[in-house]
């Protein structure tokens, strides 16, 4: 699929500029451009990870299935306020809220806190886009989604390199392929054998070769921060939620399923 | 009606209340504290799970003191709390689908009753004007009601079906036992007991078609004599709605609210948080960080009263605003809940 290669070559001649404009400005302040440029390398990144990613067993890949193009980002500096849209390939409503959710947590520390997050689908891109987007930004359910422990557990591990897939029963579940395991090991290695695969594309080792040190290293620490390099572990959840069985009370994965939030 | 003295109101901060470590959700004032030598006192919660109580330092000072953080009552974040309307009773909603009731023993708060039944998250907590109901709502898309029994025993009266979408927040009128609910399904709805055969029924939808919202209805308040009542919305407007209280009052459950008046273009994100002070003043809170005022124009239109805004505080937060409740007993007394963890106190008044 050619399309992340077809955006990444704009992107990245844009982003040459910016970069220069931005070295002249105080290194202190957090500058809006640093953000609006690391929201742009996610973009690349996200796209160029997902991209080799793919599994005769597991179908759709997370590029398949949820693309973000390089109108995604718009920043607005004076309202302090950042749209984000994607477009999912795959017209699954639980499919679309649940990337979107998992994008707004893993965007969540990208920016100061006083910036405003709204994040929605491209327009005419999904079946139901009014409601999802209703609920992508439904700031209560969002937080409540986020205090589902199944939910949690899934957008955690959401790191990109995973794919997701729909099972016979058109449940969503996620998982790390057999092939994947094996070309990449760990998934701490993951984020920095992706990333070094996009250094070692042409144009990309061109444009950081271009910029003085101090940008690399801001890029990659918010980088590194945002893919937090910790191993991704199926097994513990921080907090354990003890519900007394009591019989009136549903069954807590249907009470809090994955889907519906 | 108070006749407003507009000549340079300005909406001053009077103390900022720090200590949650998330954001705050909501506050309420304690009833018949404020005023005759009763220190004021203020409840509090949030998403760091905690329900914080603040005293005022003594009745002729302007700050508050933390009195008391609960920790354990609740294992998510808390959404709502509502004192009862004599003050011995507190009532707090939270994400973990419960309702616990608290008391005051001395110093200290403790649980002595917790509601369940919700299959989630519950959004909101109300006691009627009597304190016999409360009233709970949920994302399960349900109203419950619960009748008020000695001994802290709290009975469930009815389980209200009927809207289409998560609950977000319910009240009860301030004179008549009549509930309202307003949803994400972008509809207020009107609940009242049937006469003959004690079961509450939904007795008038507002929704779009009736001039109504477009998008989901955040919350809902009542002037002082309950003949109006305000709401906003993620539509970004807010509406005024009336009714014929004498009516009403009088047991009319087929008394129906009208639309009066929409207030667009004052904020450019989610209205949160709508509240009517007794002396008629309307407070919104919304995801602008703004807090703005409302009063009754008196421009009367021929299709009713009109309203307008008195000010606009920009910035009146660091983040979106969730919660804005006027003080019951001291006149123009303003409380503000934010993301930014904090609460603010702010006073209205003249710069003359």
């Amino acid at each position: 699929m050619t399309l992340g290669l077809i955006n990444a070559n704009p992107i990245v001649r844009e982003k040459k500029e910016r970069i220069n404009r931005a070295e002249a400005a105080d290194h202190d302040a957090i500058d809006p451009l640093d953000i609006y440029d690391i929201l742009n390398l996610i973009s690349i990144d996200l796209v160029h990870i997902v991209r080799d990613i793919r599994d005769p067993e597991h179908p759709y890949s997370l590029e398949q299935l949820s693309v973000l193009s390089e109108d995604s980002i718009t920043v607005d500096h004076n309202l302090a306020r950042i749209l984000i849209t994607f477009t999912p390939t795959i017209q699954h409503c639980s499919m679309a809220t649940v990337i979107g959710l998992c994008l707004r947590i893993k965007l969540k520390d990208c920016f100061p806190p006083h910036f405003k997050l709204d994040i929605k689908v491209a327009p005419g891109s999904h079946a139901d886009e009014e409601a999802v987007n209703k609920q992508l930004n439904d700031k209560e359910r969002i937080v409540a989604a986020m205090e589902n422990p199944n939910l949690r557990q899934l957008v955690e591990e959401f790191d990109g390199s995973r794919s997701f897939s729909f099972d016979r029963n058109n449940k969503l579940s996620a998982s790390n392929t057999s092939r994947l395991a094996s070309e990449i090991g760990s998934s701490h290695s993951a984020r920095f054998t992706s990333y070094e695969k996009l250094m070692r594309l042409d144009h990309h080792v061109d444009y950081i070769a271009s910029n003085n040190n101090r940008s690399r290293n801001v890029t990659w620490r918010f980088l590194t921060k945002i893919f937090s390099l910790k191993k991704s572990s199926g097994g513990d959840s921080e907090e354990k939620m003890s519900v007394p069985s009591k019989s009136w009370r549903p069954d807590p994965n249907s009470r809090w399923p994955l889907q519906g939030w | 009606m108070t006749l407003i003295e507009e000549e340079g109101l300005q909406l001053t901060q009077v103390q900022t209340l720090e200590g949650h470590t998330d954001r705050v959700w909501g506050l309420a004032w304690k009833p018949a504290t404020g005023t005759a030598g009763t220190p004021a006192m203020l409840v509090s919660c949030g998403g760091d799970k905690t329900v914080r109580i603040w005293k005022q330092r003594s009745t002729s000072s302007t700050s508050f003191d933390c009195l008391e953080v609960l920790e354990e009552i609740h294992t998510r974040t808390v959404r709502s709390c509502a004192w009862s309307p004599s003050g011995e009773k507190l009532a707090t909603a939270s994400f973990d689908a419960t309702t616990a009731i608290l008391e005051q023993n001395g110093n200290e708060f403790e649980c002595v009753s917790t509601l369940e039944g919700h299959e989630n998250e519950v959004k909101s907590v109300s006691w009627n004007a009597s304190g016999s109901l409360l009233a709970t709502c949920s994302r399960d898309k349900c109203v419950w009601i619960w009748e008020v029994l000695p001994g802290n025993e709290f009975d469930c009266v009815s389980v209200l079906q009927g809207h289409t979408q998560d609950v977000k927040m319910v009240q009860w009128h301030p004179t008549v036992d009549v509930l309202f609910s307003c949803s994400y399904d972008n509809t207020i709805k009107v609940w009242a007991e049937d006469g003959d055969s004690d079961d509450w029924r939904c007795v008038q939808t507002l929704g779009e078609s009736n001039s109504g919202h477009s998008s989901t209805v955040w919350a809902m308040s009542f002037n002082a004599t309950g003949d109006k009542m305000v709401t906003c919305s993620d539509d970004v407007t807010i509406k005024v709605w009336g009714v014929d209280i004498a009516r009403l009052q009088s047991g009319d459950t087929s008394a129906s609210w009208g639309h009066l008046c929409t207030l667009s273009g004052y904020h450019d994100r989610t209205i949160f948080s709508v509240h009517w002070s007794r002396e008629g003043i309307i407070a919104t809170g919304a995801a602008d960080d703004a807090i703005c005022l409302f009063i009754e124009s008196e421009d009367h239109s021929v299709d009713g009263p009109k309203y307008k805004l008195l000010l606009k505080k920009e910035k009146a937060h660091d983040m979106d605003i969730n919660s804005v409740r006027w003080s019951p007993t001291e006149n123009r007394l303003l409380a503000s809940a934010s993301d930014d963890g904090t609460i603010k106190i702010w006073k209205l008044a003249s710069m003359h």
